[in-house]
């Protein structure tokens, strides 16, 4: 069931970048960053976390990726799509890809290519020339989200 | 929180299909019976038709409009395939699991 949340690194670059919606899990560091919290109470939020933990005892919401992605889509206008491609031939593997769009406004380059509504920018491979096509689903959200996050920390 | 998770008759239809993980949520859908569905999380219903089935979803932004196209298993979806319907994001996702719901059915 962990695998519905983000990492902790990623939850944790989530909140310095603003995102303080309610959540159904969290970490918390009695137990470590691998261990998701179930709270159904529908009140946790990485504010009302901060009013009563501190730095030695902290607990951080743990978004789940729908949530992340809804993040960067409502509030920092962009957007992601991860594709399954079919490919024939041994060379080339069938797998995942990502892309990414902006809406309405030209937000940052990637690539030296300006994201916005009109350009569709594919995740590259950044050890081999051309797209990144990931074996699995779980692993394209996840590159996804760190791009994501990137983006934003750059913006 | 609540749009995290599918409908609740989509939760019925997900059961009826054979998906049986531990959800986050259970909502009421008897009164009679005072009866309980777990409820997933539309990322859960995805990987149960991804991993069960082998059935894929995209949700490309559709530009300019600020709405979004529902692909399933490459081909657009919509009332209209040769001009494809938009959708809001939330639109567009419950319009893939339901496709994905009738292409099951109808294997």
């Amino acid at each position: 069931m962990e695998k519905e949340f983000v990492p902790y690194e990623q939850a944790l670059a989530l909140k310095d970048l603003g995102f303080d919606e309610p959540c159904i899990g969290y970490y918390e560091s009695t137990y470590g960053k691998d261990k998701v919290i179930i709270d159904n109470s529908g009140l946790i939020t990485n504010t009302n976390f901060s009013k009563v933990f501190n730095e030695t005892r902290f607990r951080l919401v743990a978004p789940t990726f729908s949530q992340a992605f809804r993040f960067f889509r409502e509030k920092h206008n962009i957007v992601h799509s991860i594709d399954w491609m079919t490919r024939s031939g041994g060379e080339y593997p069938s797998g995942y890809i990502v892309h990414f769009r902006g809406i309405n406004e030209n937000i940052l380059p990637i690539y030296n290519i300006m994201l916005n509504e009109d350009n569709i920018i594919v995740l590259n491979n950044t050890e081999l020339p051309g797209y990144e096509v990931f074996p699995t689903y779980e692993e394209a959200e996840l590159s996804c989200l760190k791009k994501l996050i990137e983006m934003v920390q750059n913006k | 929180m609540k749009k995290e998770f599918v409908p609740i008759d989509i939760a019925i239809e997900l059961r009826e299909l054979g998906f049986d993980e531990p959800c986050y949520l259970s909502s009421h859908f008897n009164e009679e019976n005072d009866e309980f569905i777990p409820t997933p999380l539309y990322q859960q219903a995805f990987r149960f038709f991804r991993e069960k089935y082998g059935l894929n979803y995209e949700i490309p932004y559709a530009g300019k409009t600020g709405e979004y196209y529902a692909f399933v298993q490459g081909y657009v979806y919509g009332k209209n395939e040769i001009s494809p319907s938009r959708f809001t994001y939330e639109e567009a996702e419950l319009a893939c699991i339901k496709k994905l719901i009738e292409m099951v059915k109808n294997k």
